[in-house]
């Protein structure tokens, strides 16, 4: 069958009974977890998670998708209306996004943001149906030693691309990774690290990691600030743009979509650098760059077609070589691994009907998000009135009970708050979280095709610079790290001194 | 006599980065000693102790570094950790708030145990009568919510709530 074929049928198998309602509830949830400051799509697609837990695999991955992309747009909202971005990516819209407001034109600047987003999205998604069974069946080629290298690379360019220091970076992969080992050894079965205790033969749960590190971490920064803030919104009326703007925004959104698509193909992006980049190309290209940071409309369709493209482009790399590029695939990795899946480029062959009804229920979920936005962004717009004194006592008790859900077992839920309170702290000490998260998950994965690896060079590990791809992999591994120390600084005024969640 | 009085040294002057390195390298130092407990290499390949040997060596490697540039780096000190009083008092409540959940839960029941967590946590930031009203609204409609609805396991007391 051909990719036309089997994503027609994934088109069907989405739109059909519970798929169809998952992937509403993804993208309703995605919504909430963008428009409320404060959280972003990593927390809520790792709150959510262990609801998932019960469902269909396909069901769970097409409703944490639905959070992921949903999330870009609902961060629009809060950026364009109270100055405050609903998640990262959407930090350069306020800039742009809140003068339009000022001005009375708040509706316009919703409304170009969710077509942008759709338009951004479903070409990406386009590129994810072209590229994605190509380099998966160019991928079944590869053996352990070129997997192994390939995992290798993927989280050197997420340690080496995110966060301030190199040094750190790596510190807090190692951790990921130690911490992966405690258990059952993936090749030879021997428990190491268990300490006499039998939660742990079992390892750490992935999801008591993630819900500490992103969940419970987002709501201890979020109770640093003032809980009782008021905030106020202005009017939104008129969602389309006049006329003369609808040449200046076209042409954004083209070149935002086909920017963040490009960027989300390379792991250790986030969706900020598109949507940075997108923005000023835009003002380079402008006639009127003095517009700029007062209300043009290519300051947010850019931007926000960029930050929604880049999701379809991110799931390439986790579809076609199983490696996720960021925070939220690493979730969506755990995701796949709790209901016995291994991303990766078997799974086009093996389990077509879930990659391809994931790939149908992008193109449904961005429709629906179109609808949701475009006609109810009053609706929405309510929602940022959420006071945080309500909101976070009520996501920490359903990140509780998630966690507990899982194995019916306390031991998760303390490990969950271990993991929160040691990931506050190395924020605090400007250590990226992202690494860890994604070491862990490919830990095993990781350390299973080193001892594959190895058992076929019989212990010769310079055999991996003989295998031609290996060793072109092993050269971009060493550029990315030169890239890393010689780049530190200029990369902090790029990307400033947050570290991106997503 | 005066530059020595400034000159003191407050365990708040100290760098977070510089602690949480130094417990990285504890924590390394011990995972590697931990790691010679397991083979590093079987017959026909590496050995349960391969990775976890190489993987805490670095980790203690790059931990030292870590530590030793923390002192010439920029960094938030351990007297900035906390940005007010009243976020000091907002982690410490939710934090005791969760330590409470995990310790009580089996033994009071979900329905009682979030009730009074959730009460502690809404009255950082409205009067007590809507907190109250909250804490038990929220608490009632979690149980229901994941117990019926989604089917998910909640701890319950010896009388199923």
């Amino acid at each position: 069958m051909g990719t036309i074929t089997y994503f027609l049928e994934g088109l069907f198998s989405a739109a059909s009974g519970m798929n169809l309602l998952c992937c509403l509830a993804g993208v309703v949830a995605g919504m909430l977890v963008g428009v409320l400051p404060g959280l972003g799509p990593t927390a809520g697609t790792a709150l959510l998670l262990p609801l998932t837990f019960g469902m269909e695999p396909v069901q769970s991955i097409v409703l944490l998708s639905g959070i992921y992309y949903g999330a870009m747009y609902g961060g629009t909202i809060s950026s364009v209306l109270i100055n405050t971005p609903g998640e990262a990516a959407s930090v350069i819209t306020c800039v742009d996004g809140y003068p339009m407001a000022k001005q009375g034109r708040a509706g316009q600047a919703l409304g170009v943001a969710a077509i942008g987003s759709f338009v951004g999205g479903i070409i990406s998604l386009i590129g994810l149906l072209i590229l994605g069974p190509t380099l998966a069946s160019y991928a079944l080629k590869f053996g352990p030693p070129e997997f192994f290298c390939l995992m290798l690379m993927g989280l050197t360019l997420v340690i080496g691309l995110l966060g301030k220091s190199l040094v750190k970076g790596l510190i807090v992969a190692f951790l990921g990774l130690a911490l992966s080992m405690v258990g059952i050894d993936p090749s030879v079965g021997t428990v190491r690290f268990a300490m006499g205790n039998d939660y742990l033969m079992n390892g750490i749960d992935f999801v008591s990691i993630a819900m500490g590190m992103f969940g419970l971490v987002e709501i201890f920064g979020n109770l640093e600030g003032n809980l009782n803030e008021k905030r106020t919104l202005p009017k939104i009326k008129g969602l389309i743009p006049p006329r003369d703007e609808w040449k200046p925004a076209t042409g954004a959104i083209l070149r935002g979509s086909f920017l963040g698509f490009f960027i989300g193909l390379i792991p250790g992006t986030n969706s900020i650098i598109p949507a940075v980049m997108s923005y000023s190309i835009e003002k380079k290209l402008s006639k009127h760059p003095e517009r700029f940071g007062n209300g043009a409309i290519e300051g947010v369709a850019g931007p926000e077609t960029a930050n929604n493209s880049y999701c379809g482009g991110a799931m390439v790399p986790l579809f076609t070589l199983g490696i996720p590029t960021s925070s939220v695939m690493a979730v969506l990795v755990g995701a796949f691994i709790m209901h016995g899946l291994t991303p990766g480029p078997r799974l086009f062959s093996e389990h077509p009907v879930l990659v391809w009804t994931v790939i149908g229920s992008m193109f449904i979920g961005n429709a629906i998000l179109l609808f949701l936005n475009l006609p109810l962004a009053n609706v929405w717009a309510k929602i940022t009135l959420v006071p945080d004194r309500v909101l976070f006592p009520i996501i920490t008790i359903v990140a509780l009970l998630g966690v507990y859900g899982l194995n019916n077992s306390m031991f998760d839920v303390i490990c969950m708050i271990i993991f929160g309170l040691v990931g506050y702290l190395l924020k605090k000490a400007d250590f990226p979280l992202a690494p860890m998260l994604l070491t862990f998950i490919l830990g095993d994965q990781l350390e299973y095709s080193l001892v594959q690896s190895m058992t076929i060079f019989k212990g010769d590990a310079t055999q991996f610079f003989r295998r031609p791809i290996c060793a072109v992999i092993l050269a971009i591994i060493a550029v990315v790290l030169v890239f890393s120390v010689l780049s530190a600084n200029k990369r902090k005024e790029i990307l400033g001194t947050e570290e991106s969640e997503i | 006599m005066e530059d020595k009085k400034k000159k003191t040294w407050h365990l708040g002057d100290l760098k977070i980065s510089t602690l949480v390195s130094f417990a990285m390298a504890v924590f390394a130092g011990a995972y590697l000693v931990a790691s010679f407990g397991y083979q590093y290499w079987a017959g026909y390949g590496p050995g349960a102790g391969f990775m976890p040997r190489w993987c805490s060596g670095a980790l203690l490697a790059l931990s030292l570094v870590a530590f030793f540039q923390s002192f010439r780096q920029e960094g938030m000190k351990v007297s900035e950790l906390f940005p007010s009083k009243v976020a000091v008092t907002n982690l410490l409540v939710t934090w005791g708030a969760l330590v409470f959940f995990v310790v009580f839960c089996k033994l009071l029941g979900f329905v009682i145990t979030t009730t009074l967590m959730l009460f502690a946590l809404f009255t950082r930031g409205m009067k007590w009568k809507p907190a109250l009203i909250w804490s038990i609204a929220v608490a009632i409609i979690c149980f229901l919510l994941f117990k019926s609805v989604l089917m998910v396991q909640v701890p319950v007391n010896q009388f199923g709530w």
